[in-house]
């Protein structure tokens, strides 16, 4: 991992889509639904994909959409990243 | 002296010898409405292509053409796009990113009207695909350029442009009042283009990576400006090299390669633009102000 990335463990990277997806719509990060699908709270397929990119950057991997479509969730997409083998315990 | 053009329009082409003539003869006067030879100049800037096209190839279409050939230093049309800017005269320019995109006949001519409603006028046009499905896809399933121009002959292009629309699918999200991210045809006044500084020379990857979806935020999010987005006209994508991926989600691939690029130049995520602001009727002359 480049030292520019942030640490891929699981709470890092759900703390990172938390505040993410909490900038880009209207949804409280306090609680947040991690359950929910993104669509339920506004967040769409187009701006799954641009927070797929960014993720890219800030966490130095490579995703594949479909993650994000099979798992519409936080929970959901850090349980695949997981499985996938992209998160570091 | 002759006088000044009104519009200006800066096209890009690398490697188009298929796609160019027919878009420059989208934007001629035998093509256009109400854009008689001298109303609009068209900047033709060939960014290195192995064979490049000639003035002489264009000289029956009347028009008012600058034809600068560059040498290719870079994957990116963003120098190109900069220099074709300076060498843009009229008050108002128009920007073809991509030299691949055909008009509808109205085009221009809507452009220039709904650009006088405001001094600041930001005048965006809607982005098709040819085909019966966006490209990104159907080249994943044998449409090309022969398919491409089997459909053109259905409709007897040029004969009436509008049929582009039959033929064609938008590549849009949530409609014509949704949210933007580009316009491939987008056209400012001369003064906003040079506070805008033109396109950002950051952006050096292949296309201009994310070049123009950040010229069109920064468009919108300049003070006093006014989006207006024309109705009933568009830009017509020609299928052309490197179009996609073998990615199951094709189109999802280059929105986050492009998500990436963006977010690498300026460490700010990619945004949409939400804001519908006015609705210009091509056929009717009508504007929706909202609200």
């Amino acid at each position: 991992m480049n030292e520019l990335h942030r640490s891929r463990d699981r709470n890092t990277v759900r703390a990172w889509l938390i505040k993410y997806i909490t900038e880009a719509v209207d949804v409280p990060a306090t609680p947040f639904p991690t359950g929910e699908t993104f669509d339920a709270y506004g967040f769409d397929s187009t701006e799954t994909v641009i927070m797929a990119g960014v993720m890219e950057e800030e966490f130095g991997i490579e995703l594949e959409p479909a993650l994000f479509f099979e798992n519409p969730s936080v929970d959901g997409l850090v349980e695949s990243l997981a499985k996938a083998g992209l998160l570091t315990e | 002296m002759a006088a000044l053009p009104e519009i200006s329009i800066v096209v890009i082409a690398y490697d188009m010898a298929r796609e160019i003539p027919r878009t420059l003869l989208s934007l001629s006067p035998r093509y256009q409405h109400n854009c008689p030879t001298g109303r609009c100049q068209i900047v033709l800037v060939d960014n290195g292509s192995r064979s490049p096209p000639q003035q002489a190839q264009f000289a029956d279409l009347g028009l008012d053409l600058a034809l600068y050939h560059l040498p290719k230093t870079s994957d990116s049309p963003v120098e190109a796009l900069n220099f074709g800017l300076s060498k843009a005269t009229a008050p108002l320019i128009g920007v073809w990113i991509d030299g691949a995109r055909m008009a509808s006949p109205g085009l221009v001519d809507a452009c220039a009207r709904a650009a006088a409603l405001h001094p600041r006028s930001v005048v965006a046009t809607y982005n098709y695909h040819l085909g019966h499905e966006l490209q990104y896809f159907s080249a994943h399933k044998g449409y090309n350029a022969d398919a491409e121009d089997k459909l053109l002959e259905s409709i007897a292009w040029p004969e009436d442009g509008y049929r582009l629309f039959d033929i064609s699918s938008p590549d849009m999200i949530g409609g014509p009042t949704g949210r933007m991210w580009e316009s491939n045809a987008i056209f400012l006044p001369q003064s906003l283009w040079r506070e805008l500084g033109g396109y950002d020379r950051r952006f050096i990857g292949p296309g201009g990576g994310s070049a123009n979806h950040d010229l069109f935020l920064r468009a919108c999010g300049s003070p006093g400006v006014q989006l207006i987005r024309i109705q009933g006209e568009a830009t017509f994508h020609q299928i052309h090299g490197g179009v996609s991926t073998g990615a199951r989600f094709p189109g999802a691939d280059i929105l986050k390669l492009t998500s990436r690029d963006y977010y690498r130049r300026t460490g700010r995520p990619l945004k949409m633009v939400h804001e519908i602001g006015w609705l210009y009727d091509s056929r009717t002359g009508n504007v929706d102000r909202g609200g």
